[in-house]
């Protein structure tokens, strides 16, 4: 999980460690100022999309 | 002397300084600023400098992990208009800001302006012409300019450090183009930092700080050491300070003291690790200074004790140098970024690069301020 602005860095990262197919569910940025509810709703949100994506093959 | 093969593509520019500098900044590998073209004539007479082979390996640099070999530093070194005798330092202090301690990867990534902050001890600073006084930390000397320049082009041109793109540095900072000064030792009171780290006087280091920039303190009544020490504490815990967002046990971060500051304290009787305890102690900052709904964000973290919000754990976190002008009346902080510590390396000057070559000393009329 990466947020939005982190994005080409953590591509950038997986690169250089070996994995440039890395599967990564970008999320919005920031996330630090957000109100703990605010977190949680994007975390509801977003569940189903990273199982999908940690279930996937390959 | 390190004659081998060079490994680098070669690439053909006009014999235009102008035209070279637009090739540069089109390929992004530079600053923003001229640089000198990496002829290969140039490059080996930077690797002349090292016993290492151009192949060696010196550290895989964060965030893209390139390999800095001695080559591609030494190409970095001459875009940067390095002289070759500075070459060595260019190596420990690539070794510096690598060694996981120091928390490249970190620093490269972040939305901080951090940058090293590198300070040179021991006789190198006078076979190299390391400025330790007026002005040390920008427009004196080119020992100075190139040397902390061609760290950060090391960084960009090997470990990607690339604005936008990898680094999201919300504002960088004119630091990181070039943050490089020598401790003036010789105006110390104290042992020279290199030395309290465990070095011996003659050797020659580098230490990286990961400092997010220069923060100047100025006091012009202060009447003993411990005066002048309270201001100091009070002009470095102010509440927005990137250290205070990690524990307090994390991060060191610098006060570079003036001649006469050092003076001032250590004439009082205070030593060095008496005035980091005291530093310690008067950067307890009262919780009253952040906002209420802070406090609980704060507490959660384990950053209260009390009514207080310690700046730092122990007080070897503040460290302590001197260097700048005889005219006084200022010290510089280098705040920490926090998730980071100082990294100090030893290197080796060539006999052939020391030789012939000095320094005023002290003592002399104040036309420079090298050691």
């Amino acid at each position: 999980m990466v947020t939005a602005v982190f994005e080409n860095l953590a591509r950038t990262a997986a690169r250089a460690q070996g994995y440039p197919d890395l599967r990564m569910l970008v999320l919005p940025h920031p996330m630090e100022s957000r109100a703990e509810s605010a977190v949680r709703e994007i975390a509801r949100e977003r569940f189903a999309a990273l199982i999908a994506l940690v279930a996937e093959e390959g | 002397m390190a004659r081998g093969t060079l490994l680098s593509e070669r690439g053909s520019v006009p014999d235009d300084p102008v035209a070279v500098f637009e090739h540069v900044e089109q390929q992004g590998w530079g600053d923003g600023l001229p640089v000198i073209p990496p002829t290969e004539e140039r490059v080996q007479a930077m690797l002349d400098a090292s016993p290492l082979p151009p192949a060696h390996v010196v550290a895989v640099v964060e965030p893209r992990r390139g390999e800095a070999t001695v080559e591609k530093i030494a190409v970095n070194a001459v875009m940067a208009g390095c002289a070759p005798a500075v070459f060595p330092a260019l190596l420990a202090a690539v070794g510096a800001v690598t060694d996981p301690q120091f928390n490249l990867y970190a620093l490269n990534t972040t939305t901080c302006c951090a940058t090293p902050a590198l300070m040179l001890n021991g006789p190198a600073r006078q076979a190299l012409g390391i400025e330790c006084g007026y002005s040390c930390l920008g427009h004196n000397g080119r020992a100075n300019a190139t040397l902390g320049r061609a760290l950060r082009l090391v960084m960009r041109n090997v470990g990607g450090s690339i604005p936008g793109a990898v680094t999201k540095s919300v504002f960088g900072q004119p630091g990181r183009v070039s943050l490089c000064f020598g401790e003036w030792e010789e105006r110390s009171p104290w042992p020279p930092f290199h030395v309290r780290r465990g070095f011996a006087a003659a050797d020659s280091t580098v230490t990286a700080v990961c400092a997010t920039g220069t923060q100047d303190i100025a006091d012009i009544w202060a009447e003993t050491g411990e005066e002048l020490i309270w201001v100091l504490a009070h002009s470095i815990d102010w509440i927005g300070n990137n250290k205070v967002l990690v524990r307090q046990e994390q991060g060191d971060m610098l006060l570079l003291l003036c001649p006469d500051f050092a003076h001032k304290i250590a004439r009082d009787g205070i030593s060095v690790p008496q005035m980091q305890r005291m530093l310690l102690e008067w950067t307890r900052t009262p919780i009253e200074r952040w906002h209420r709904a802070h406090w609980p964000k704060l507490e959660q973290r384990g950053y209260v004790e009390g009514n207080v919000v310690p700046l730092a754990a122990r007080p070897e976190q503040f460290l302590i140098a001197v260097a700048g002008g005889e005219s006084g009346h200022h010290a510089l902080y280098f705040c920490t970024f926090g998730l980071t510590w100082s990294v100090t390396k030893r290197f080796i000057l060539d006999a052939s690069w020391t030789d012939g070559e000095s320094c005023p000393l002290p003592d002399t009329p104040p036309t420079s301020s090298r050691p």
